[in-house]
């Protein structure tokens, strides 16, 4: 099982339902393996089924957790727009800024060449 | 052998008169018929009637099964009590498990199907909602994601609280939407054009970039919006207060989105919303930007509708200040000995310069640099320097303490005289302590040194300022004056501009001519 610090939220949801897939995937297997002509090898369907059990389990473990922490999560609590378009300015600001250093680097460069 | 009928008709019977009676003529399958007729059936009739009666006793007991079976279904009068199956043959036993065992194969194959299928599409899905949901939470990140109702849809908002509620923008809400492989995707369209944006392609560009590429794509055109709605609002703000209040600029041309303002002196500007890709960020931009944001989000309000004037009086000092620049750069460009420093005020209406005189050393240790400084507050010239030294101050180490400071108020026009008067007399009060250094006493006035000599006549060395020289704005002369007859015989030698070493020079000179 991932730890929690490790995986994020999403990434645990996105596991379980890779286990629901495996787990049909193991359900199928299980039915083809009875719909065999010759009978079901009987140790394939228990290992099958174990790990059905065990995927199960597994989902159901994480489900219970992420719902759990789902309750106290509170999207966009405070608000950075402002700021956002502060960073946009200053961003705009560096910009000019590099611009300018760029025309005085260029000036410099004609008065050494010229002397 | 076939024997053909003699159209010989047999007599039936005669009667007694004599008329002969012949039988009636019979076709062939009437003949037959009579004839079956004449054969003797007892025995079969028997057997068949036995059969009949037979039947007629079942059909009899069926009505009276059936009935019964009817009065029981109503359950009026009786009610089944048990059931039995007849006994199955042990061949049909054996054929109906054989039936139904394959039966149950046939399911499991089925089932087993069914789950496989059921495991592939769902796999696909999830890893198609992966690749939306990966995207769709980086970009909550930054972003408001609102869930639209009814289960259908995301939409990113984009609205702030702080904006004016006058001007609420449709850019505010940005949907959501999957493209054909089902990945994240916003569609930005081009009617936003006339505000301050791009015509930006709708989705279909994206299906060939990366993930990352998707999400980096997006979030930049929500950066776009988002910075286009501030601007929207920042306009909306200018016109307001360019209809209000009108201190320092005049109003003089209205367009959508387009405002012209006069500030006087020759000078108009434009504010206008442009698409992005024609605006050219200039500083005034950013700064009009700048203050309105500060007033939007709340925390330099005490402006409040001044902003507008404030930001042009900015503007009209900074051009100001331009023309000061281009006055000082003319007068350091031709005095050698002078150095521009700018010096930053962090103020956008006041501005700042120091010129620098370096002294050559002498071998007594005096002081070296002399300062001028010119400050500028909106269209207001003050010009500060350092002027002669007090004795009493000598001792103390600052150099305001040391030397009174000359200030003076002045306009565009006389700056350039005043600075080099200010340049000239440093030099004067320079060459005047180096004089005494050496114990030779002196006579200083503003551009002018003198020594004396006997018989009362004065040796000078006076200073000339003059901007518009092009050899050098100082120039020196050397006066001999008859102190009794003042002026009457004056000698003048021109020396021109001298450089510093050159004027020390020829300090040590008078000096040496003097003692």
């Amino acid at each position: 099982m991932d730890s929690q610090g490790q995986t994020t939220s999403l990434q645990r949801l996105q596991n379980v339902e890779k286990r629901i897939v495996k787990v049909l995937e193991l359900a199928g297997g299980v039915m083809d393996e009875l719909a065999s002509p010759v009978g079901p090898r009987k140790d394939l369907v228990q290992n099958h089924c174990l790990e059905f059990m065990q995927l199960i389990k597994d989902i159901q473990v994480t489900l219970r957790d992420e719902i759990k922490s789902a309750c106290e999560y509170r999207p966009f609590e405070k608000c950075d727009y402002g700021p956002r378009i502060a960073n946009e300015i200053g961003f705009k600001k560096v910009e000019y800024v590099m611009s300018q250093l760029e025309a005085m680097k260029q000036t410099i460069n004609e008065y050494n060449a010229a002397a | 052998l076939s024997l053909d009928k003699l159209p010989i008709k047999r007599l039936d019977s005669i009667e007694e008169n004599g008329n002969e009676r012949f039988p009636l003529d019979v076709d062939y399958d009437e003949k037959r018929v009579s004839l079956i007729r004449r054969i003797d059936f007892a025995w079969a009739i028997w057997q068949w009637q036995g059969m009949v009666e037979n039947l007629q006793l079942a059909h009899q007991e069926l009505s009276v099964i059936i009935d019964f079976i009817n009065t029981v279904e109503t359950n009026d009068a009786v009610t089944v009590a048990s059931m039995t199956r007849p006994k199955s043959l042990p061949n049909e036993a054996l054929s109906d498990l054989a039936v139904s065992a394959a039966t149950k194969l046939q399911c499991y194959r089925q089932v087993g199907k069914y789950f496989k299928q059921s495991a592939k599409a769902f796999e696909q899905q999830v890893a198609r909602e992966a690749r939306f949901y990966g995207a769709l939470i980086r970009l909550q990140q930054n972003w408001k994601v609102k869930r639209q109702r009814g289960n259908e849809g995301f939409t990113f908002d984009l609205f702030d609280n702080s904006y004016d509620q006058g001007r609420s923008s449709s850019m505010s809400t940005v949907r959501v939407n999957h493209d054909a492989a089902g990945m994240l995707a916003i569609n930005v369209s081009p009617e936003l054009c006339h505000s301050l944006q791009f015509g930006f392609v709708s989705e279909t560009g994206i299906e060939s970039s990366s993930d990352e590429e998707c999400v980096k794509k997006t979030h930049s055109l929500l950066r776009d919006v988002h910075q286009a709605i501030f601007n929207e609002q920042v306009f909306d703000l200018v016109n307001r207060e360019a209809f209000n209040t009108s201190t320092g600029f005049t109003l003089t041309g209205i367009r959508e989105n387009y405002l012209q303002l006069s500030l006087g002196q020759g000078t108009s500007v434009y504010l206008s919303l442009v698409s992005t890709g024609q605006s050219n960020s200039t500083c005034y931009e950013i700064y009009i930007q700048q203050i309105y944001h500060e007033h939007i989000f709340g925390r330099g309000s005490e402006k409040g509708s001044y902003l507008l004037s404030h930001f042009f009086m900015s503007l009209a000092h900074r051009i100001f200040s331009t023309k000061i620049l281009a006055e000082l750069e003319n007068v350091v460009f031709k005095v050698p000995y002078l150095q521009l420093i700018s010096n930053p005020t962090w103020h956008s209406r006041g501005s700042s310069w120091t010129l620098f005189m370096e002294v050559p050393p002498s071998i007594l240790r005096g002081k070296r640099q002399f300062w001028t400084k010119v400050v500028v507050i909106d269209d207001c010239i003050s010009v500060k320097a350092e002027g002669s030294p007090n004795v009493s101050g000598l001792f103390k180490g600052k150099s305001e303490d040391t030397h009174s400071i000359n200030k003076y108020d002045c306009n565009l026009a006389d700056l350039p005289v005043i600075i080099l008067q200010q340049v000239a007399s440093q030099i004067i009060n320079w060459l005047y302590h180096e004089a005494l250094m050496v114990g030779i006493k002196a006579n200083r006035d503003f551009l002018c040194l003198s020594f004396e000599l006997e018989q009362g006549e004065t040796l000078g060395l006076v200073a000339n300022v003059d901007p518009k020289d092009s050899d050098g704005c100082i120039s020196w002369s050397l006066v001999m004056e008859d102190s009794e007859v003042q002026k009457l015989h004056t000698n003048r030698k021109f020396l021109g501009p001298l450089s510093l070493e050159l004027l020390y020079a020829t300090l040590i000179d008078l000096i040496a001519f003097v003692s």
